[in-house]
């Protein structure tokens, strides 16, 4: 009983973990190039999520960026539906 | 200019020269302007008699033990030994965390972008190691190298920036009164001449006091031309808001060039820092192991220090402490525990001077003074002193914790030949 309750446990687990990566491909990847065309669009937003030093401590600033504090992503509550969001963290 | 002076200079100069200590001072020239140099004037006159205290011939009492011995005969072995503990570990830990990822990203962006920034960091880091693994007289050798290619670097930018601003030194605004009596500028600059509390990290580098003051001086010189070549170059408003300022004022001054030699000098500087802080934990833990037993550490112990340091910073970057803002807590809060400590040094060598009947002045309980107003106002002043404050008291706590299970567990009793220069056996 014992064994079995620990092999549905794994199954669970490794679902879950599977379901996690499907889930995290449906979103998109943008290339520089992409964003660069599309920088000046209205209805684009950059949120910078790089926090500390790995923000402080670099030169390359996305102007028009928006930051925010830890992992509050309330920032995006902000913006409506139809606005296409820009995760940069690197 | 002897072996001797450019070993002391090259261990003083460490944390004087570092990124971190440009930015507090592009920070503070663009919040308080030309009235900022005023406060670096009082700064390097404060640390100069502290320095100068400090190194005193008279308090040399304890050869073997200089920091550590002076330290327990005023105010105890235990709060000595969590003082000690508490602030060069926190240094050694913290800021090498902080500034190695600082000059990974130096790197990165500036020089080669397909190189990882943490994997430059870890390159750096590796590099002290291997310098402290072959022999801590190594170490101080290559710091000599670090320092003065961080002098170099700014020299160059500083000679190619100045001339642009000679002509415009007439209309060099004067500051004003409320800029002049403001503490936070002199406490701050305090806080940027630390260091002259290293004393002789190996035998050659003997330097009386007027070698600290003069490695003070030069440290002091360049900070005076840098403050007015950022100034210059760069609007006081941008130089305050950025958080990298160096870098904007390297850049003004000569383009891409200029970012590259800042870069060269953020990376020595960050070696700098790194191996100099490395030397002070280590020179400090020899210090204390002096006055417990007739033999100090011995070179592979030291070693095994230095890989427990290497390690423990290697595994702060992975776990991603650098991209926390708790660690700029952290290193605020280390180099809070750098000043308290240099306030203890001073009251420590005043009651020693007044035990000797040798200083009719009271110089040294007066820096002591000083020191506690500055650790109480930059502590004070930040925007969660709870934080701030709570992290200093914590670090304290467990190296009062750990060094009294250690007296303890070991029995150790403090070197005899510490109690006799105490004057405790005749």
């Amino acid at each position: 009983m014992k064994s079995m309750k620990r092999l549905l446990l794994w199954t669970l687990a490794i679902n879950l973990f599977f379901v996690a990566s499907l889930s995290a491909a449906t979103v998109g990847l943008m290339d520089k190039d992409t964003l660069l065309e599309q920088l000046d669009a209205e209805n684009l937003v950059i949120l910078d999520a790089r926090q500390g030093r790995d923000w402080t401590a670099s030169t390359f600033k996305i102007k028009g960026a928006v930051r925010f504090e830890g992992r509050d992503f309330s920032v995006v509550d902000a913006y409506p539906p139809e606005t296409t969001l820009v995760l940069y963290c690197a | 200019m002897t072996v001797s002076f450019l070993l002391v200079s090259g261990c003083i100069l460490a944390w004087m020269l570092s990124p971190e200590a440009l930015i507090i001072l592009g920070n503070s020239i663009g919040v308080a302007g030309a009235g900022f140099f005023l406060s670096l004037g009082g700064g390097l006159v404060v640390s100069s008699l502290a320095a100068a205290l400090l190194h005193k011939p008279n308090l040399n009492s304890y050869p073997d033990s200089p920091t550590f011995g002076k330290l327990a005969d005023a105010i105890g072995v235990v709060p000595a030994m969590a003082m000690l503990l508490a602030s060069r570990l926190c240094l050694v830990l913290f800021l090498p965390t902080g500034m190695l990822v600082t000059a990974g990203f130096a790197f990165n962006e500036t020089v080669w972008y397909r190189f990882p920034a943490f994997a430059f960091s870890a390159v750096l880091l590796a590099c002290i190691l291997v310098l402290h693994l072959i022999s801590r007289r190594i170490a101080v050798m290559v710091q000599v190298f670090f320092v003065g290619v961080t002098v170099v670097c700014l020299l160059v930018l500083i000679a190619a920036g100045l001339p642009a601003l000679l002509p415009g030194l007439s209309t060099l605004s004067l500051p004003v009164l409320s800029v002049i009596f403001s503490p936070t500028g002199l406490f701050i600059a305090l806080l940027l001449f630390l260091g002259y509390d290293q004393t002789r990290p190996v035998e050659e580098a003997k330097q009386g006091a007027a070698g600290v003051v003069g490695a003070l001086m030069i440290g002091g010189a360049v900070y005076a031309l840098w403050a007015a070549v950022s100034l210059g170059h760069v609007p006081g408003e941008t130089l305050a808001a950025s958080t990298l300022p160096h870098v904007l004022v390297a850049r003004e001054i000569l383009g891409h060039s200029g970012s590259m030699i800042m870069t060269i000098a953020v990376i020595s500087g960050t070696c700098g820092v790194v191996n100099g802080l490395f030397l002070l934990a280590n020179t400090s833990l020899r210090h204390m192991s002096v006055a417990f037993s007739p033999r100090p550490l011995s070179a592979n112990q030291e070693r095994v220090f230095s890989v427990l340091y290497s390690a423990s910073i290697g595994l702060a970057l992975a776990a991603g402490l650098a991209g926390s803002s708790q660690l700029e807590t952290f290193i605020h809060g280390s180099l809070l525990l750098w000043l308290l400590t240099v306030a203890m040094l001073c009251y420590a060598a005043a009651r020693r001077l007044r035990k000797l009947k040798r200083s009719p002045l009271p110089l040294g309980y007066s820096l002591c003074a000083l020191y506690l107003a500055a650790v109480l106002w930059l502590a004070t002043t930040v925007d969660e002193p709870g934080v701030l404050i709570m992290f200093c008291l914590v670090a304290l706590s467990i190296a009062a914790l750990l060094s009294s299970l250690w007296l303890l567990v070991t029995g150790r009793r403090l070197n005899p030949r510490l109690l006799y220069d105490q004057g405790e056996i005749q």
